[in-house]
């Protein structure tokens, strides 16, 4: 093995750790580009490094990322780092964030092989479509049980959906990211997904990536089998157990 | 024992349905009992909210769904200023009006959560709630816009006539009524509640729309539930309406050729006894323009009608349109998304969305070191280097004396003092009496002397020995006036007292101390200092 071959695949490697993504047309990453598709030792190299890992590599628009993947416990995340990182307390409150950013991928994606024709999703459109699922769950004509086995499910994220209002101040732009209403909920989704350099935000838009659309159409159909094994199994939650924090009297 | 089990059957099964059907009166009771006593010191507890309610929705299906269209603050805030001024004779000036109007909103939309409606259900065993908006918001073209609920409309419409199975066959049945007694001003407000309820349906059409296009399933099923409630109703409603088409047609014919009946009901018409069958010109006119309005309004409602058969007839084939669609689908060899989150939904475990979204995410990084700076670390060290910051760091002040230390200082030169002058004059009289040690510190300090709490501290701690051998003192003090005077005295003092041994001795008598104008300040036993070998 060449050492000039090792340094490459390492520069390469560190890059897409950082989350940063190698393409061809950025001028600082296409020799390197070139270089994984030109030299072999290289791309085995790097395909090695990151299998070793857990990780895959994937190609959209000549522009590469690598994934974590779900359930790697090195480079992924728990759900408990997930409550740290957007300031949340209770698992209904993580699933609803959860929630919003399924709605969000469904509204591009309803399959990975969706033909797009979407560019992006406005926050009203995205408020609009996750009401709509929210009410698909749970009508807000119907009647709730007040027993504690709603305090978890989607029953209680589509309850607690439906308890908060639209937002906290009437001017649109001054609302918050925060759990206290549902434009807040949004909000505090999509400046998550897009320090996960899932979308880009211009005028109250909402652009989904390459990043995004390499994940959705490529990651899910290569490991489709495993995944719905996962789903129909009880995996998650045998393997990342959810802490309930006490809620404080003042959530209460 | 039968009976008694029918009648707990239908307490039991029926209890559920009741509450149901009184859950959308609840936030009209919750925003009755609402006083403004405490608002604005009681300013304003005249105001009726449940009236101010009514008001408000009726604005609201107004302009929702006979204009079709949503309405934005501003057209709610001057509508409810024209209700506050014309019906309260509200006058206040248009900041604070402006402010109750605005708390007056939030508390009909309940600051945007639904009203939770709290009910036990017997047959269940639990407790139960159900969620109730009259008003909604939404966002269109970046601007916040507000509308009337299916709830709200249905609130509105049954809270004047009884609902039964269809509302526009009960509407129509009153229509027919209200014309035949020519009650035309009646039939105009039975026509637009008819109008209302189409909106209603057109609604809830759209809406099953909408969950067709989002979930297929659940699409299907509400679309059969909707045609199967509609298709019953429209026999019967469009009989109806063209029984009432040709009531009014045949109104408007004998107007027109002036043979019109008494006008009835009719609220501006009176008839006049023993002229009957004939109306005075301006009430001719009223009722004629009635007749046209309720005419032209009931062609409107026809056609809405007609609109929403044709609309209910293109959903079922739209339905059976998105099966076809949805089953070609699933031959597709894609991951599905949508069948993921139907999978996740029957399992009940919001937790496994997680596994789909994971992929997406960064990988997670738990270092705060950038992987560039790696190698600059190792071979730039120098250029990595910061420059420190300087902390002045501040040595603590060693002088710094604290209150007691201070008073403690003052009482040990006080102490010394009168240590000094008692050697000073032994040194000379080899004996002196309290009186006459008195009399010298009278003369030095005065007889304020005796107010001062130091010269009494001074007898106290010189009493605590009989006799003071001065070097001793000096050298290895035992008390703190030893202590004291040990530290202060110099070096020519020590030497010049260093040699005497000053000894105490008691009297029998006290001795009496006055103050300035010979008032007494107390007693001090008797005592004699002397100096011996």
């Amino acid at each position: 093995m060449e050492e000039k071959s090792l340094s490459k695949a390492m520069e390469i490697f560190s890059i897409l750790m950082s989350g940063e993504e190698i393409a061809k047309n950025r001028p600082a990453t296409s020799e390197l580009y070139q270089t994984y598709y030109a030299n072999a030792e290289v791309y085995d190299l790097v395909t090695k490094l990151l299998a070793r890992l857990n990780m895959t590599i994937y190609e959209y628009n000549e522009t590469l990322f690598v994934t974590a993947g779900e359930g790697n416990k090195v480079f992924g995340y728990t759900n408990d780092d997930l409550k740290r990182i957007l300031g949340l307390r209770r698992n209904r409150e993580l699933y609803l964030v959860y929630f919003i950013m399924y709605q969000a991928l469904l509204f591009f994606y309803t399959d990975s092989a969706t033909y797009q024709v979407r560019d992006y999703v406005k926050t009203e459109e995205l408020l609009d479509h996750v009401s709509r699922a929210a009410e698909q769950i749970v009508k807000e004509s119907e009647t709730f049980n007040q027993n504690s086995r709603e305090q978890e499910g989607f029953r209680s994220v589509a309850l607690l959906w439906h308890e908060l209002p639209l937002m906290v101040n009437e001017d649109k732009d001054r609302n918050k990211a925060s759990r206290g209403s549902r434009l807040g909920y949004v909000k505090l989704t999509m400046n998550f997904l897009q320090g996960e350099k899932l979308f880009l935000s211009a005028e109250d838009r909402f652009y989904p990536t390459d990043r995004f659309r390499a994940l959705a159409e490529g990651y899910f159909e290569d490991d489709k089998g495993r995944i719905w094994q996962l789903l129909q199994e009880d995996a998650t939650r045998e393997e990342t157990p959810l802490k309930e924090d006490e809620p404080t009297a003042e959530e209460e | 024992m039968a009976e008694e089990h029918i009648l707990i059957d239908d307490i039991l099964r029926n209890q559920r349905e009741r509450m149901l059907y009184l859950k959308k009166y609840y936030p009209f009771f919750v925003l009755q009992e609402t006083t403004l006593t405490q608002y604005k010191e009681g300013r304003f507890q005249d105001l009726d909210m449940g009236y101010i309610t009514m008001a408000l929705l009726r604005f609201l299906i107004q302009e929702n769904h006979f204009n079709g269209r949503t309405v934005s603050y501003e057209e709610v805030e001057k509508f409810l200023r024209t209700v506050l001024r014309r019906d309260f004779e509200l006058s206040a000036p248009r900041e604070e009006e402006a402010e109750l109007i605005r708390f007056l909103f939030d508390k009909i939309r309940n600051d945007g959560r639904p009203f939770v409606f709290p009910f036990y259900d017997p047959e269940t065993r639990t407790k139960q709630q159900g969620y109730v908006r009259l008003v909604e918001s939404s966002v269109s073209e970046g601007e916040v816009v507000y509308s009337i609920t299916a709830d709200g409309i249905e609130f509105y419409l049954s809270t004047k006539e009884v609902r039964d199975e269809s509302t526009i066959t009960t509407e129509q049945l009153l229509l027919e009524k209200m014309i035949r007694t020519e009650n035309f001003r009646g039939g105009i407000d039975v026509v637009r509640r008819i109008n209302l309820e189409v909106a209603r349906l057109r609604k809830e059409r759209e809406e099953t729309v909408r969950l067709l296009q989002s979930d297929l399933h659940a699409g299907v099923r509400a679309c059969e539930a909707y045609m199967a409630q509609i298709s019953q109703w429209f026999d019967a409603e469009r009989e109806s309406f063209r029984k009432n088409k040709v009531l009014v047609d045949k109104a408007v014919a004998r107007m027109a050729t002036g043979s019109g009946q008494t006008a009835g009901n009719n609220a501006d018409a009176v008839t006049t006894p023993g002229s009957e069958g004939t109306l005075n010109g301006a009430k001719k006119k009223n009722a004629y323009r009635d007749i046209a309005t309720l005419e032209t309004e009931l062609k409107k409602t026809i056609e809405s009608h007609r609109l929403l058969m044709e609309e209910a007839a293109s959903l079922s084939q739209m339905a059976d349109e998105m099966v076809e669609r949805g089953k070609a689908r699933q031959l597709r060899p894609a991951f599905d998304f949508l069948s993921a989150m139907k999978l996740m939904q029957e399992k009940d475990a919001p937790g496994d969305m997680g596994l789909v979204l994971a992929p997406f995410f960064l990988p997670r990084r738990r270092k705060s070191l950038s992987v560039f700076s790696i190698d600059k670390l190792v071979s730039e060290a120098r250029e990595e280097e910061e420059l420190t910051e300087k902390r002045e760091q501040e040595a603590p002040d060693l002088g710094f004396e604290y209150e007691d230390e201070a008073l403690s200082r003052m009482i040990g030169q006080n102490f010394v003092m009168l240590f000094r002058e008692l050697l000073d004059r032994l040194e000379r009289w080899q004996t002196v009496t309290l009186p006459e040690f008195n009399a010298i510190l009278e003369i030095k300090f005065g007889k304020e002397i005796y107010r001062n709490k130091d010269y009494y501290a001074f007898l106290v701690h010189l009493a605590k020995k009989e006799s003071y051998p001065m070097k001793l003192c000096f050298e290895e003090p035992e008390t703190f006036l030893e202590l004291y005077v040990s530290r202060s005295f110099s070096e020519e003092e020590k030497q010049r007292f260093g040699h005497m041994t000053v000894t105490l001795q008691y009297g029998n008598e006290d001795v009496e101390l006055k103050g300035e104008s010979g008032e007494p300040l107390g007693t001090v036993r008797e005592m004699t200092f002397s100096l011996s070998s």
